[in-house]
Formats: structure tokens, sequence, C-alpha cells
């Protein structure tokens, strides 16, 4: 992301970076520092800027051109390791990828707020295998298969990622454990989601309220209307 | 990402929000029609907030703009604040019978219950762990940045909100729709956020 010389100095944007990655300069314009950037594009999307100062930079746009390509624009540099989860409850009536008796969990590392390296992903990944685990990364990010990111990319800045993992119901709650031991070791936060067929669920639900781990009352639900139509 | 899930809302029962779509080589043809007619059949029921992420939402951008750019690839978001709401939008996806895949997330027995009694057969689920970890905010910065599941919104931004619902300058509601209209996908809840921001203490702070 790029600041114009347009630029008039009033600030008004610097409180909707979600990353302070928009500073002023001695000149007392805008700036941006890009390795804090994510190129999230708030900066243009909110049109806070009353003089539209805020660019991309020559090139990004290609990347930009999907709804979340501009989120992920990022991740996306990283054609060579990128692999999107096959798991999606959204759409799963139509596409029946979950299993049938396993379920997906996922922890999502720094959410809410969010801004993480692939260090931390790559330390926790590594911590989980250490463990017994099986993480894979997923959401359009790396594909961790050595339980590490790829050379090279340990400081990219990421908004947040996903560790997936998929295990019978009753392994849910100790998998939680060492989530929970591994992100308070190292300071960080961390949400955690379970996704499978509504057996599959019922039987996690069980086996969490039996080692006593809290489940939230709210859970995203697919209702079962889609169907194929082409 | 589960954008729609791990929302830190203090009254669960004011935030529901439905996914309307397709997908690529199952059910897309025709699809963005059969969007684009839920969307206006679901209208008169008060959506807070609704959107496709390629087109933004009703917080930043006219309805109109958003109608008229539906296309068989878009994914339509649309919060309600109340389960009535809810209830009634997902009888309407029931009517219409379009094919196209319906998640709802809000409170889960309260949904379960609603799909039997309308006779669904529920697909799959997504359940929430909560969050394991100390995160550095308060309970009423978290709460308006977990509605973002993109993290498009700025902890700075909820601060300089907060800190102008506090002083009088700007009522809730109002701070909650500028905070708003960073979500690109439509589901972030303004009413959610203005009760958050509504209900702060004079000496909350971070």
């Amino acid at each position: 992301m790029n600041v114009s010389p347009v630029c008039t100095g009033c600030e008004a944007c610097l409180p909707y970076c979600p990353h302070s990655a928009i500073f002023m300069t001695q000149e007392a314009q805008a700036a941006v520092d890009e390795d804090l950037c994510l190129e999230c594009g708030v900066c243009i999307d909110t049109d806070i800027c009353p003089v539209c100062a805020f660019e991309e930079s020559p090139g990004d746009a290609a990347r930009f051109k999907k709804s979340f390509g501009r989120l992920l624009s990022k991740h996306l540099n990283l054609r060579h390791a990128v692999k999107e989860s096959a798991y999606d409850v959204k759409t799963n009536d139509v596409t029946g990828k979950l299993p049938e008796n396993r379920v997906v969990m996922r922890l999502e590392l720094n959410r809410p707020g969010g801004g993480l390296s692939f260090r931390e992903v790559g330390q926790m990944g590594a911590e989980m295998q250490r463990q017994g685990w099986d993480p894979r990364i997923s959401s359009r990010s790396l594909n961790m298969n050595e339980g590490r990111p790829a050379d090279g990319v340990p400081q990219e800045r990421i908004l947040t990622c996903h560790l997936e993992l998929v295990l019978d119901p009753e392994q849910i709650p100790a998998a939680v454990q060492d989530a929970a031991r591994f992100v308070a070791e190292h300071g960080l936060w961390v949400s955690i989601n379970v996704a499978g067929r509504l057996a599959a669920i019922d039987r996690t639900r069980n086996a969490l309220q039996g080692a006593g781990v809290k489940v939230e009352p709210v859970a995203k639900v697919n209702l079962g209307l889609g169907r194929r139509t082409a | 990402m589960t954008h729609a899930l791990h929302r830190k809302v203090p009254d669960k029962e004011t935030d529901y929000v439905l996914m309307m779509r397709s997908s690529k080589g199952i059910n897309r043809a025709g699809a963005g029609a059969k969007l684009l007619r839920y969307l206006e059949r679901i209208e008169p029921l008060g959506p807070v907030n609704y959107g496709n992420p390629a087109d933004g939402t009703i917080l930043r951008v006219d309805s109109g703009a958003i109608k008229k750019n539906i296309t068989d690839e878009s994914n339509l978001h649309i919060v309600f604040k109340d389960a009535e709401s809810a209830r009634k939008a997902v009888e309407i996806a029931r009517e219409m019978d379009a094919g196209l895949s319906v998640t709802l997330t809000g409170p889960f027995e309260r949904i379960r219950t609603l799909a039997e009694e309308m006779g669904l057969g529920i697909d799959s689920v997504q359940i929430d762990l909560g969050t394991i970890g100390k995160t550095p905010f308060d309970s009423v910065t978290e709460g308006i940045l977990s509605l973002c599941g993109h993290m498009r919104v700025s902890k700075h931004l909820v601060r300089e909100m907060r800190r102008k619902v506090q002083a009088g300058e700007v009522d809730p509601e109002t701070a909650a729709r500028e905070i708003g209209k960073v979500c690109l996908c439509g589901c972030f809840n303004p009413h959610a956020a203005g009760k958050l921001l509504g209900g702060q203490k004079k000496t909350d702070g971070e």
C-alpha cells in the first residue's frame, strides 16, 4: 500500500489500520510501514481519506481481484505452499467433504485481535507434532507438512492462521489441553472450533463435557438445504 | 475462516448470522437470481447488516448497489438481532427451496429445535470452544473485535469510538456503524456492537 503526495496529514486514517501500519512522517504526511501492512485494504475501502491518498502498490491489483484476495495477498505470495482447507461446514451439504465419523478441529491463532508471524505458527505446529498430533495449516496459507513454515518465510506477518487437525471426537479434549499449554507458555491466544457432521459433533460435545471442557452455546449450523442442481 | 462463529456477544440472542451460497459445479448456475430473490424477501425482516464479500455491506454501500452486483458466485451474509427474525428467514429459505447451502450461526440448541420443528435435517455443525489464553483486550473491545472474523476492525478505532461514546460525542449506534464500515462481508453486527459500546462504564478502558 502506498500513500500519494496528496496526503494532507489530517491523521484521520491512523485509527483505522488494524495493524498500526500507518504512521506520520516528519513531513507530517501519512506513510505505510510495509513490514506491518497486511494489504487488507481497510484504508481504501472505508473511504476514510478525504483526498483518497491511499493507493495499491503497482502489481498488487491482480492479486486483489478475488473477494478476499486483498486480505490474503501476503499468503498468495507463497504460491508454492498454498493449500486451502477441504473442510467447510458452509457447503458440506453439497460437497460432503467432512468425514463421516471424525471431526476437524481448528486452532485460530491470535484471534480475535490478530497479528502474528509464521514463526509462531510454526512453533505451535511443531509443538503439536511433538505431542503426537498431525497439524496442517489451512485457509490459503502454508501447508506445514514438516511442522514448520517453508524456508525463508517465518517472519511473514499474517492476520491469523488455522492449524487444522482431523481427529476422533474423543481425542478433542486432549488436543485442547495441549494447545492451551502452548499458548500459555508463549503468551499467545487461540480460538478453537470443531466442525463435523451432526452425529460426530454430538459425540464431541459429550467428550468435552466429560472432560470438563467448556463449549460455547453458539454454533454454525448447516441446515441441509443445498442440493445439486447442475 | 470461521468469521461468523467466535463472537463474544454477551447476549447471544441478539446475534444470528445467516449465510447462503452456491458451490462451483454443483448448484452455481442461476444462483445469483435466487440470492437476489431471497434478499428481497428477507429485507422486510429488518436485518441489521447484510452484504456480499465482493461488493460490501449496507453499512458502507447502498443496498441497491449490493443487489445489482449479485452474481452466481456471490455469498450472501445476513445478520439478525433476534431469534424470531432468524427463524422467519430460515422459513423463507425453506419455502423458496433454492437448492443453495444455508448456514445459520447462533445459539445451537435453539437452532437445533428450529430445524426439528421445520423438518430440516442438519447436515453439519461447527462448535465454538472459545478462546484460550489471555488476549490483551477487555471484554468490550474483545467483543467488538470478534464481530469481524476477518479481523479488519482496528483496536485503535474501537478505542477511539469508545472514547467518543464515553465523552458523549457520538451515540453508541453511530459509533458501532462507523466501526462496522470496515466489514467487507456483512457479518458485523452493529446492534450488538452498539450494545457493547453503550454498556461500557465511564471508567472502562484499556
